[in-house]
C-alpha cells in the first residue's frame, strides 16, 4: 500500500510538471479573458470561422465568453481524465503480474493498449466538446480551430506520459517506453 | 366607488391591450418590395371595345381556298367562324384585306376570303393587292389603336429581305409600341390542306421561284390585344376546329408581360408550397399585413426544404414563359431565440449574396432554399430570419421552338423546294417569332412573383 | 559470547544439519564453532552435515567480506557465523579397522583384570571392528571412548580447551552437546564427553562463565531389520531402543542428581516413531532422512545459546512436544528466542530458497550476454548491477566466475533447504498415522522413498502454473506472491553497509518475509 501511495505521488508530481499550463488556461478561460489580450486574439484568428461570422453579422467579441466557457469545460474533462487514467495506471502498475525476471516487458502490450485508449478518448472528449451539439458554441469553431484544439490531446498525452513514467510501480517500468531508463534507486 | 372599479378596469383593459399589441421583435425590420403586376389589366368597361380582322390577300393564299383531296382544309373552316369568332371578342368588328396596302372589306364580301378569287386580281401588279404581304400594316393600326383587338389571318411567309432593316423596324416599332402598353400578341399556326402554288420561294442565287406542288402548308391567325382576348379565341378555335388528333396546329404568346400574377397579392402562398414543414417543430404559417407569408418553426442541421409553385400560377399559358429568375434575398439572425427576450438591436443581417437557388421545370418553379448556405453552415443556438423575393428577370424563347419545325431558311429554301415536299413550311418562321420575342423580351421588366419569409431557430 | 555445539553420532549429526538450516534463516547465535563425533566416519548422515557444513561455512564467508560481498551486520541471512575444524568429526577411535581389544591392550592386561573384560564384554564385542561406530553398544563405546585422551593437541579437544580457558578469560562460553539417548556412538558419547568436558573445567579451575548444555533424543525413529545375511552381525536393534531408553534414562536420573554436568538438558522424543524404510548397519549406506523431532534438538541448542537464555546456577531439565493430534503444525514449533520467530524465520528462508532456485538465481546465471537482458529491470539495476559494476573496467562483471561461484553455491544451497524441508515433511510422517503439511511441495519435489541417496529430487524447472503455486507454499500462512516477492525487491531499502552480491541476496531474503 505504501508503494502504491508513493507511485500515487509521484504521477502526481509527473502530471504536475504539465498540469499548471492547464489549470491556469482554465481559470482565465472561465474568468474570462482579457478581450484585447493576446489569447483572446489567438481565438479570433486561429479557432474561430472568423469569415464565417462576419458574413452573418457577428463579430467575435459578441459570442466569445460562450466559447471560453466550452475550452474551459473542456479543458477541465481533459484533465481529470488524463489524471484518472495515469493514476489509475500507476496503481495498476502495482498489480500487474510481474513476478519473474523478464516478464515486465510483456505487459508494455497493456500500456500499449492502455495509453491507446487513453489517446482515443482524449480525442473523442475533444470531439465531443466541438463537434457536437453538446455546446452550440462548437459551431463556431472552424477546420483549422478544430485542429489545433484537438492538438491538446498531444499535450494532455505527455502530462501523463510524464506521470507514468515517473509514477509506474518500479518493477513494472519496462513495460513503459523509456521508462527503465530511470536510476535504479528512484 | 363604483367609478373607481371602473377607472381601474378601463386601465388593466388598456394594460393588457397594450401588452398585446406590444410591438413583436420576432422579425426584423425591413421595408417589403411591392408586386408591380396588377392582376387586373383589362380596360375600364367604359371603354369601346373593337375588333379588327386582316385578311392576307397576297396569291399565296390561294392555295388554302382549293381543296386537296386527302387532305383537311381548315383555312376555311376556321376562316368561317372567325367572323363569328371576332365579333365575340369586340362589340364591332371591322374586316380589311391587306397586302400592298389595307383595304377594308364590306361584311357582305367576307365570305369572298374564302374563296380562290378574293386572292386574284386582273389590274396590274402595281395596282393589285396580292402581290405582298406587308405585314406591318395591321401592326401599324394596331399601335395606332391599342384598345381594339386585331386579328390578321396569313401565310406569314417573309423573306429575309423583309426582315432587315427599315423593313424590320416597320414591323417591330409598333409591336413595341403595343406591348409596351400592355398587350400581347398572339400567334396561332394551323396546319391546312393547300392546293396552289406558293410563291417568292428564295433561290441561292438571290432570285426567287414558285413551287405547286404543295399539298400542305400552314396559316397563321395573329392576335394583337389583351390577353383574354387571345386566350378567348384560341380556345375557342381549339374547341370547334382541332378536335382531330391529326389536327396540327401550334399557339404562341408574344408579351412582354409572361407572368400571370403575384403569388403574394391573393395569399396564394399557402404552407404547402414547402413540403414537410409543416411537421417541424414549433410550426406556424401566418401572413403579415402586408400579404407576406412567414413560415416560423425549429429546425436542425440536416434539414432542407424547397419552396415550390407550379408553372401555372405564374406563367401565362402560351407565352414564352421566363427563362431567368432572380431571387433577392436578406439574412438576419439574433443570439436569442425567444421571440419575447429579442430586442430591435439583436438582429445582425448577413451579408450573404448567394443563399438560395432557383431553378424550373415543365411543372414548376422552385427554389430550393439555403442550397448554397446550408444550414449545415449556419450556427445554432441562433434564431434566423430569411427574407427572398423571387423575380422573373428574362423572358424565355420556348416559343420559338415551338414553332422551329415549321420554320425554313432563306438559304435552305430553294432546297426544300427541291425535295418536293407535300408539307411546305413557313419561310423565316422561327426568324419571325425571335424578332417579335425580342421586341417583347426589350419590353421586359423583372417582375416580382413571390415573397416569402422563413423565421426558425437552428436547433441540435 | 562464544558458543560451541557438539553433535554426536549420527543423531547429532542430523541435528547439526537442522542446526545449520535455522541458522541460514538467522535463527542462530552471532558465532557458533561446531563440531562432530563419530566412530562411523563414513557414516553417510554425517557426511551429509560435513557437506552442508562446509557449504554454509564457504557461502558465508563469501557474503560476509567486506571487500567483496557483504550482507552485512544487520542481515539474518546466514547470521551465524560457524566455525569448524578442517575436519569436523573427531573419530575417538583412530587407526584402521580398531576392535575394543585392540583399545584396551588386552593382552598386556593383567589376568583378573583381563577375567573382569571378559565378564563385561563378549568375544564378539571385543573384537567387533569399530571402524563403522560402536553398532547400538554404548558399553563398547563408553569403553573406546574413556580409553582415549582428551589431548590438548587434539584439534577436537584444543577447541574445547580454548573454550574453556576463555571462560576464565571472562568470556561467557556455552558448550551444547547432542546426540540420541539410545544406539551405539550417540549413547555412550553424551554422558562421557560431557563429563570430560567437565573434568577439564575443574582442572582449569573455571567456576564461572562456562555452561554446559546438552539435547538428549529419545527415540523417535525404527526401522525393519531384514533377516537373512544378519546372523553373527552386530547392528542397532530397534526393539532394544526403548529397553535402552529406559535404562539410560535410569542412567542420568542418578547422573544429575548427583553430579551436575549440564546446566540446561533439553530432553525430547516421538510417538508414534516414524517408520524408516531402510536399514544400514553403517557406512555411508546409513543415511537417514532428517525428522522433525531432530528440530527440536536443533532449536533447543539455539535456545540454549539464545541471549534471552539466563543461565542460572539450578540445574534445567526440558522437554519439548508437538500437539497432542496427529497434525504437525508450524505451532508445535518453538521460538527460540523472544525477538525470532521460528515459523516466520523458517518459512522465510523456504520462500527465499525457491524464489532464488527459481526465478532470480537463473536470472543471474550465466555469462553477461545472457544476464544483460535484464539489465534495465529495476531489481536488477539497482540491487545487482550498480553492486558489481567494476569502476576501472567499466563493466557489470555478474557474469565472471568469482560472482558466479557465489550465485551457483547459493543455488545449490536453496535446493539443499528445499530437500531438507521436502525430506522431513515426508519422511516424518511416510507410513503413519500423522500429517505434516508445513509446506506444499508436491509442485515442485518429487519424492522417491526406496532411493536413499536421492529420495527427493527438485524439479529443475518449474512451468507457470506451478510458479503460481508459490502462494501456497507456506500452510498456515498468510501467502505471499512471487509478485510481492517482485515488489518488494524493487522497493526495499538498501542496506548502506551492504556490498556486492549480498546486497541482492539480502534484499531477496527481507523480501520473502510475511
Amino acid at each position: 500500500m505504501v508503494n502504491i501511495i508513493r507511485s500515487l505521488i509521484l504521477s502526481l508530481i509527473g502530471l504536475g510538471t504539465l498540469a499548471w499550463l492547464s489549470i491556469i488556461l482554465i481559470s482565465i478561460m472561465l474568468v474570462g479573458p482579457d478581450p484585447d489580450g493576446a489569447l483572446t486574439e489567438f481565438f479570433a484568428e486561429n479557432i474561430i470561422a472568423t469569415t464565417k461570422l462576419d458574413e452573418l453579422g457577428w463579430n467575435f467579441s459578441d459570442l466569445s465568453d460562450g466559447l471560453f466557457l466550452l475550452v474551459a469545460h473542456m479543458n477541465i474533462t481533459l484533465l481529470l481524465f488524463t489524471l484518472l487514467m495515469t493514476l489509475g495506471w500507476s496503481t495498476w502498475s502495482h498489480y500487474l503480474n510481474i513476478d519473474a525476471p523478464g516478464k515486465a516487458k510483456i505487459y508494455f502490450i497493456h500500456w500499449a493498449v492502455f495509453t491507446g485508449i487513453l489517446v482515443v478518448i482524449l480525442l473523442a472528449i475533444i470531439f465531443f466538446f466541438t463537434q457536437t451539439t453538446a455546446y452550440e458554441e462548437a459551431d463556431f469553431i472552424d477546420k483549422s480551430g478544430y485542429a489545433i484544439l484537438s492538438s491538446s490531446a498531444i499535450f494532455y498525452f505527455l502530462m501523463y506520459y510524464v506521470g507514468v513514467l515517473l509514477g509506474t510501480a518500479r518493477f513494472a517500468r519496462s513495460s513503459v517506453l523509456l521508462a527503465n531508463k530511470l536510476p535504479g534507486g528512484f | 366607488m363604483y367609478r373607481n372599479l371602473v377607472k381601474i378596469l378601463i386601465v388593466i383593459f388598456i394594460s393588457i391591450y397594450s401588452v398585446v399589441e406590444a410591438k413583436d421583435n420576432c422579425q426584423p425590420e425591413f421595408n417589403l418590395a411591392k408586386p408591380s403586376l396588377n392582376i387586373n389589366t383589362s380596360d375600364k368597361e367604359e371603354d369601346k371595345k373593337y375588333t379588327f380582322v386582316y385578311f392576307d390577300q397576297s396569291l399565296s393564299m390561294q392555295g388554302y381556298t382549293k381543296d386537296q383531296p386527302g387532305q383537311k382544309n381548315l383555312y376555311t373552316n376556321v376562316i368561317d367562324d372567325l367572323q363569328q369568332l371576332a365579333e365575340n371578342v369586340g362589340e364591332k368588328t371591322f374586316y380589311h384585306s391587306f397586302g400592298k396596302k389595307i383595304v377594308p372589306i364590306k361584311e357582305n364580301k367576307i365570305s369572298q376570303v374564302i374563296t380562290p378569287s378574293f386572292y386574284e386580281c386582273s389590274g396590274s401588279s402595281t395596282d393589285c393587292n396580292n402581290q405582298e404581304s406587308k405585314i406591318h400594316l395591321p401592326f401599324k393600326m394596331a399601335k395606332a389603336n391599342p384598345q381594339g383587338t386585331y386579328i390578321i389571318v396569313t401565310d406569314l411567309f417573309l423573306s429575309s429581305k423583309q426582315l432587315v432593316g427599315g423593313t424590320l423596324s416597320q414591323l417591330t416599332k409598333p409591336l413595341k409600341s403595343i406591348l409596351k402598353k400592355g398587350k400581347s400578341v398572339g400567334i396561332i399556326g394551323v396546319m391546312s390542306s393547300f392546293n396552289g402554288t406558293i410563291y417568292d420561294i428564295p433561290t441561292r442565287n438571290g432570285g426567287t421561284v414558285s413551287y405547286t406542288e404543295a399539298q400542305k402548308r400552314p396559316f397563321y391567325i395573329i392576335i394583337i390585344g389583351d390577353q383574354k382576348e387571345i386566350n378567348q379565341v384560341k380556345k375557342n378555335l381549339e374547341e370547334q376546329h382541332f378536335n382531330d388528333a391529326e389536327d396540327k396546329y401550334k399557339y404562341t404568346l408574344i408579351t412582354s408581360t409572361p407572368i400571370l400574377q403575384n403569388l403574394n397579392q391573393k395569399e396564394l402562398i399557402t404552407e404547402n408550397n414547402i413540403q414537410k414543414i409543416s411537421r417541424a417543430e414549433n410550426f406556424k404559417f401566418e401572413y403579415t399585413k402586408d400579404n407576406l407569408p412567414i413560415y416560423q418553426f425549429d429546425t436542425n442541421k440536416k434539414n432542407k426544404y424547397k419552396f415550390k409553385v407550379l408553372n401555372s400560377e405564374i406563367i401565362v399559358p402560351g407565352s414564352t414563359g421566363v427563362s431567368n429568375f432572380t431571387i433577392k434575398e436578406r439574412l438576419w439572425s439574433s443570439k436569442k431565440i425567444k421571440c419575447k427576450k429579442i430586442n430591435e438591436g439583436d438582429w445582425r443581417e448577413a451579408k450573404l449574396e448567394d443563399i438560395s437557388s432557383i431553378s424550373q421545370n415543365e411543372n414548376e418553379l422552385t427554389l430550393t432554399l439555403f442550397k448554397n448556405r446550408p444550414f449545415a453552415k449556419l450556427f445554432r443556438g441562433f434564431r434566423y430570419f430569411y427574407l427572398a423575393e423571387v423575380y422573373a428577370e428574362k423572358p424565355g424563347n420556348l416559343s420559338e421552338q415551338t414553332f422551329e419545325d415549321w420554320s425554313i431558311r432563306d438559304s435552305g429554301a430553294e432546297e426544300f423546294k427541291e425535295g418536293n415536299p407535300v408539307e411546305f413550311k413557313t419561310l423565316n418562321l422561327t426568324k419571325i417569332i425571335k424578332i417579335l420575342n425580342n421586341v417583347a423580351n426589350d419590353e421586359f421588366q423583372p417582375t416580382l412573383i413571390a415573397s416569402i419569409a422563413l423565421n426558425f431557430n437552428l436547433l441540435k | 559470547m562464544k558458543n560451541f555445539i557438539i553433535g554426536i553420532g549420527g543423531t547429532g549429526a542430523k541435528c547439526l544439519e537442522h542446526l545449520l538450516h535455522c541458522c541460514s534463516a538467522g535463527l542462530g547465535p552471532q558465532n557458533l564453532w561446531a563440531g562432530m563425533v563419530d566412530q562411523d566416519e563414513a557414516n553417510g548422515n554425517v557426511s551429509r552435515t560435513k557437506i552442508l557444513l562446509s557449504k554454509y561455512m564457504n557461502l558465508r564467508n563469501s557474503l560476509r567480506n567486506e571487500s567483496g560481498h557483504d550482507l552485512a551486520k544487520d542481515s539474518n541471512l546466514f547470521k551465524t557465523n560457524i566455525t569448524a575444524n578442517n575436519d569436523a568429526v573427531w573419530l575417538p577411535l583412530k587407526g584402521a579397522d580398531p576392535t575394543l581389544e585392540e583399545v584396551i591392550h588386552y593382552e598386556l592386561l593383567k589376568p583378573e583384570v583381563k577375567g573382569l573384560m571378559d565378564c563385561l564384554y563378549d568375544p564378539d564385542e571385543m573384537k567387533q571392528n569399530l571402524s563403522e561406530g560402536f553398532r547400538a553398544r554404548p558399553n563398547i563405546g563408553a569403553a573406546a571412548m574413556l580409553a582415549t585422551t582428551a589431548n590438548e593437541d587434539d584439534p577436537f579437544w584444543s577447541q574445547i580447551y580454548k573454550a574453556i580457558d576463555a571462560a576464565r578469560g571472562g568470556e561467557e562460553v556455552r558448550v551444547f552437546i547432542i546426540s540420541s539417548i539410545f544406539g551405539g556412538t550417540g549413547a555412550s558419547g553424551f554422558p562421557n564427553i560431557a563429563r570430560r568436558i567437565k573434568q577439564i573445567q575443574k582442572e582449569k579451575n573455571v567456576t564461572s562463565n562456562f555452561h554446559l548444555g546438552g539435547a538428549l533424543m529419545l527415540p523417535y525413529f525404527n526401522y525393519e531389520v531384514p533377516e537373512e545375511n544378519m546372523e553373527g552381525e552386530l547392528f542397532a536393534k530397534p526393539e532394544e531402543f526403548l529397553d535402552q531408553t529406559k535404562g539410560a534414562l535410569e542412567y542420568y536420573a542418578k547422573l544429575f542428581e548427583y553430579d551436575k554436568i549440564f546446566d540446561q538438558v533439553y530432553v525430547t522424543g516421538w510417538d508414534p516413531l516414524a517408520k524408516l524404510p531402510n536399514f544400514k548397519m553403517g557406512g555411508n549406506l546409513q543415511n537417514n532422512p532428517p525428522l522433525f523431532p531432530e528440530l527440536y534438538g536443533a532449536l533447543g541448542a539455539l535456545k540454549f545459546f539464545s541471549e534471552d537464555n539466563k543461565i542460572n546456577d539450578r540445574q534445567e531439565i526440558f522437554h519439548i512436544g508437538k500437539n497432542e493430534s496427529n497434525d504437525i503444525l508450524w505451532s508445535d514449533i518453538p521460538n527460540v528466542s523472544n525477538n525470532l520467530n521460528s515459523k516466520d524465520s523458517l518459512s522465510k528462508l523456504i520462500r527465499f530458497a525457491f524464489s532464488y532456485n527459481w526465478m532470480y538465481g537463473p536470472a543471474l546465471t550465466g555469462s553477461w550476454s545472457k544476464i544483460k537482458k535484464y539489465e534495465n529491470e529495476n531489481w536488477f539495476k539497482r540491487l545487482v548491477y550498480k553492486n558489481t559494476y567494476n569502476n576501472d573496467t567499466k563493466a557489470c562483471e555478474v557474469g565472471h566466475e568469482h560472482n558466479q561461484e557465489v550465485i551457483t553455491s547459493m543455488k545449490e544451497y536453496c535446493q539443499d533447504v528445499l530437500t531438507w524441508i521436502t525430506d522431513m515433511q515426508y519422511s516424518t510422517v511416510a507410513n503413519t498415522d500423522q500429517k505434516m503439511d508445513l509446506i506444499v511441495s508436491d509442485f515442485f519435489s518429487e519424492v522417491q522413498a526406496k532411493n536413499t541417496s536421492t529420495r527427493v529430487t527438485i524439479k529443475e524447472k518449474l512451468n507457470a502454473a506451478e510458479k503460481n503455486q508459490f502462494n501456497t507454499l507456506i500452510n498456515d500462512s498468510k501467502n505471499l506472491k512471487l509478485l510481492n516477492i517482485m515488489s518488494n525487491i524493487s522497493y526495499k531499502k538498501i542496506n548502506r553497509d551492504q556490498k556486492g552480491l549480498g546486497v541482492f541476496m539480502d534484499i531477496l531474503f527481507r523480501s520473502c518475509e510475511q
